[in-house]
């Protein structure tokens, strides 16, 4: 146990270090450089020359006591900027995984299907001009009209974002195709998951939060941008790098989610006495709407 | 003798790793050549000498770590997981009839959407 908990604070300490304090530091530096330049010299290095050997001079005049106050606020302060902006990662995340009001949502909802729709529409036309047997180019064809409607989203959209429905196609195929209702269902097929199953999807869900708070740290560089243009410039880059991230990370999570499901959700239905434990074969519908019945309680 | 019996695990392990990579190239080559020759030159050559290697059954995960461009404890896991998969695969089309052939209504749902029932009996509807 003592090796585990010293491999978990190493982790922690480097997640620390990766995430907070060294992005605040980043900030800090950037933070100072916008106010001491502004918009109109964004890029004069000779001012920039003259502020930081201005402000190099004055610490050395501060007295010991003083001067290591300074020191201790600098080695402090990034994590707290770190914990401020962290703070926001749950908007950045509700935004990505288009969790949005309802009034907001509508509308993308809306065409993300209509565009969905007409892709599908666009597979069963050259389904429908190439029955099979097909030749190799003829399948080719359909196989990528296929691929056009599943790189918008795997089941019909219901949110208004690439990773929302990444993550609704999971509870829409579970719904759908096993009866299983996943908002109550999730956690108890948790409980019932493998411990390395477990851990693959907790890998997964770890490399998505910190695509988040990478995401994240694009917020205070756009606020930045109000004093010194060039820090938008950086907010866009940020935001885009964790917003890459994001995506890889959720189509691992959601095609992960969605295996658990397929290879477990048997065993859900079984643990809860709906199924025969002895039986095989895929879980029905039926069979997963009467499991699902047993978790809601009518709720 | 306890040092002795570490090693050999130590050994036995890194043989392991070592088949298992060997296993996972000999399964995903053909993938892996069609992935490297869309990159460079280089990565071609590399895979060139990932195979003399392999052949020769000397050692092949370091090099296979340097083609995928990760470390040697994710190479196993990039390997069954980048290439193959990335893919757009082989459409699966669905159709479904009447549950005990009564009436000859098909349907085909949306992909990955609700099955469909008869909606004289609400049975689900039989695939085709």
């Amino acid at each position: 146990m003592g090796g585990f908990f010293q491999e978990l604070a190493k982790v922690l300490a480097q997640r620390w270090l990766s995430l907070l304090a060294i992005p605040g530091a980043f900030f800090i530096a950037v933070a100072w450089l916008g106010v001491t330049l502004g918009h109109a010299k964004a890029w004069d290095h000779t001012l920039l020359s003259q502020r930081a050997t201005a402000v190099a001079t004055a610490v050395t005049k501060l007295p010991a006591g003083a001067q290591v106050l300074l020191v201790v606020a600098f080695l402090v302060a990034p994590a707290g900027v770190g914990f401020a902006v962290q703070a926001l990662a749950g908007v950045t995340r509700r935004l990505w995984l288009g969790q949005w009001p309802r009034q907001l949502a509508a509308l993308p909802v809306r065409r993300r299907r209509a565009r969905w729709h007409r892709l599908v529409a666009k597979r069963r036309c050259l389904e429908d001009d190439s029955p099979e047997p097909r030749t190799a180019r003829e399948q080719d064809l359909v196989d990528a009209a296929a691929d056009r409607v599943n790189r918008m989203a795997m089941a019909e959209p219901g949110r208004p974002t690439w990773m929302g429905d990444r993550i609704h196609a999971v509870e829409s195929v579970a719904l759908h195709r096993s009866g299983l209702d996943l908002t109550f269902g999730w956690p108890r097929l948790w409980l019932l998951l493998p411990e390395t199953t477990r851990t693959e999807l907790s890998n997964a869900h770890a490399a998505f939060a910190a695509a988040v708070a990478t995401g994240t740290w694009a917020l205070p560089y756009l606020v930045l941008a109000a004093f010194w243009w060039p820090a938008a410039v950086i907010a866009v880059l940020v935001g885009l790098t964790g917003w890459a991230r994001a995506r890889a990370a959720i189509t691992d999570l959601s095609s992960l989610a969605e295996a658990a499901v397929d290879l477990h959700g048997r065993e859900l239905a079984a643990a809860l006495g709906v199924v025969d434990p002895e039986g095989t074969g895929p879980l029905t519908v039926d069979d997963g709407e009467r499991t699902t019945a047993l978790m809601r309680k009518g709720r | 003798m306890i040092g002795s019996s570490s090693h050999d695990v130590t050994v036995s392990a890194a043989v392991d790793v070592e088949r298992a990579a060997l296993t996972s190239l000999c399964k995903e080559f053909d993938a892996l050549r069609d992935e490297a020759r869309r990159h460079s030159v280089e990565r071609e050559q590399l895979l060139d000498q990932i195979l003399v290697e392999a052949r020769a059954r000397r050692p092949v995960l370091g090099l296979l770590s340097r083609l995928l461009g990760t470390d040697g404890d994710t190479t196993l896991r990039a390997l069954g997981a980048g290439l193959p998969g990335g893919g757009p695969g082989r459409a699966s089309g669905e159709r479904f009839s009447c549950p005990d052939g009564s009436c000859d209504r098909t349907d085909v749902p949306p992909p990955a959407g609700a099955l469909p029932r008869c909606r004289v009996t609400g049975q689900l509807m039989r695939q085709a």
